[in-house]
């Protein structure tokens, strides 16, 4: 026998290409579904879902996707929650009135200046919403003093209050402070806080310094005195703004509803508080250098800080604990900082009951 | 390195040996159609061609540990078919068919000369298909599993020897002698 060379494939084209031309039958698909789940069985991969190749293939395409659109949107609002923070208002457009929560919100959480009208009136501790003045000075370019804000009568809501007496003349006498209006309630109980303490530390100031009405005589303490006065003031007012800032960096977008907002009305100093009494820079140097040693003008100044500190940390107590510390100062006889706590108590908590020994002790 | 039609049959085997699924996808994909083919001609039944099939991949994926690539994945998988099919014949009544066994009778030299013309009808050429699948079931099962084994897997005398477990001239004749009946057959139904 010999071998040609079709025998090597032995191959014969026509009958492949006639057998090929059969129908090419192919085992049923339930045969072919146990086989392929055998056989991931006996390798322990789990069976592949329908549609698992498409998801394996777009899984990486659709997660970079969702991504891109997340940050976009977020950039977006961000953009648009800054360019709201950021506006000024102006001042011949009245704020809308479409939301009044807004509205109060928003005003609440920005200063008004408002000329101090006496002095009597920087010893009011009152942090009852204030009612904005439509008498506020068109131009607030001079130098500014914090005043207390005046108390109102009543348990109306403030905003409701300040939408009936606030009108456009108000507007331009307003320090637009844009963060403050980002999360207005968190930061009306900070600023709240820090202005209870500020105006504790204001009022010891006050007290201290010389009454406007009596120029102090050349020559003596009292002058001195009413510069140390005046720096505690300067202090107490970088207290709140400290404070003031903080709350801004803290206030989360959406809080809680707030309590009575601070407004501090600022009006030009050269109004509320007379000059102190030209003196001589020679003989007021000399006074200076003689009647003022340096422990005494740190010690007062140090004393309204740390009242303003104590107020601060009580305003954050739950009431029992903060009526609780006022009898503690009061036992140990720091009565000013008592009398202040408590009075910033019943400005927060007005209905609350007070216990008998604060109650009587209270009344004015 | 993901797997597709590129990749060979061994690599793809090893794959799945080392406990990738996807790569017995493709081989199975590749291959179910020959050796489902192969068994449905070498057994009457339909049935019987299905549970023999799908026993010869489950051998696979039990013995998936122990392969190695001493040669062409092909040839082992049919090898498996072939091992199987005997198996299938031993527990039948008749037994194993004697062509697996006797020798073959001497190699036809007048083997008519395949025709140079191709179909000119498809119908005509269905009809051939018909008659050649006819044919080919009345071949002995040996000569017919060579012939059965070439066109499926394509596979050489060599690997058909080798996935039979004979010699490559028993392979060889087999094969002769397969085509030498089919185009005999052929040529009468022509007439």
């Amino acid at each position: 026998m010999s071998e040609t060379p079709r025998t090597d494939r032995e191959g014969d084209e026509q009958l492949s290409s006639l057998y090929r031309a059969a129908l090419p039958e192919t085992p049923p698909l339930v045969i072919d579904e146990a086989i392929r789940a055998a056989a991931r069985r006996a390798v322990g991969a789990r069976p592949q879902l329908a549609g698992a190749s498409f998801m394996r293939k777009w899984q990486m395409p659709l997660s970079i996707a969702a991504v891109l659109v997340l940050c976009v949107s977020l950039i977006t609002v961000m953009h648009d929650e800054g360019s709201e923070l950021t506006q000024v208002p102006r001042a011949d457009v009245p704020a809308p009135v479409a939301s009044e929560r807004q509205s109060a919100a928003n005003e609440s959480a920005v200063p008004k200046v408002e000329l101090a009208a006496d002095a009597s009136r920087s010893k009011n501790l009152g942090f009852k919403p204030p009612a904005v003045r439509s008498d506020a000075p068109a131009s607030g370019a001079d130098a500014y003093k914090l005043v207390p804000p005046v108390a109102s009568s009543g348990i109306r809501s403030p905003s409701a209050d300040r939408l009936q007496e606030a009108g456009p003349a108000a507007a331009p006498a307003m320090v637009d402070m844009p963060a403050r209006r980002a999360a207005p309630s968190a930061f009306l109980e900070k600023t709240e806080v820090a202005g209870a303490a500020a105006n504790v530390a204001r009022d010891n100031a006050r007290r201290d310094a010389a009454p406007p009405a009596e120029p102090a005589p050349v020559g003596t303490v009292a002058d001195a005195r009413g510069q140390v006065a005046r720096q505690q003031a300067a202090t107490a007012d970088r207290v709140e703004r400290d404070a003031g800032r903080a709350a801004m960096l803290e206030a989360p977008p959406a809080a809680k509803p707030a309590a009575p907002p601070a407004v501090m009305r600022v009006e030009p100093m050269a109004q509320a508080v007379p000059a102190p009494a030209p003196v001589a820079p020679a003989v007021a140097s000399a006074i200076q250098k003689k009647a003022v040693p340096a422990e005494a003008v740190r010690a007062p100044e140090k004393s309204a800080k740390e009242s303003a500190d104590a107020l601060a940390l009580m305003a954050q107590l739950p009431p029992e604990k903060w009526l609780t510390r006022i009898e503690e100062l009061r036992t140990q006889g720091r009565i000013d900082e008592a009398r202040a706590g408590l009075a910033e108590f019943r400005k927060r908590y007005p209905d609350y009951i007070l216990p008998p020994a604060l109650r009587g002790w209270a009344q004015p | 390195m993901p797997a597709d039609s590129i990749t060979c049959d061994e690599e793809l085997m090893e794959r799945y040996r080392d406990g990738d699924a996807g790569a017995f996808d493709i081989l199975y994909g590749r291959h179910k159609g020959g050796v489902y083919r192969f068994m449905l001609r070498q057994c009457s039944d339909r049935g019987i061609a299905e549970e023999l099939f799908q026993d010869v991949w489950m051998n696979l994926i039990r013995t998936r540990t122990t392969y190695k690539v001493t040669a062409k994945f092909t040839t082992w998988l049919y090898r498996l078919a072939h091992n199987r099919l005997i198996d299938h014949y031993r527990t039948r009544a008749g037994g194993v068919p004697v062509s697996f066994d006797a020798e073959d009778g001497p190699v036809l030299d007048n083997i008519p000369a395949a025709r140079g013309d191709d179909p000119a009808v498809s119908v005509e050429v269905k009809q051939q298909a018909v008659r050649l699948l006819q044919l080919l079931g009345e071949l002995p099962e040996a000569q017919r599993e060579a012939f059965l084994l070439q066109q499926e897997s394509d596979m050489s005398i060599e690997d058909i020897a080798q996935a039979t477990g004979v010699n490559r001239e028993t392979a060889k004749s087999r094969l002769r002698y397969a085509l030498a009946r089919l185009r005999a057959g052929m040529q009468e139904a022509d007439k």
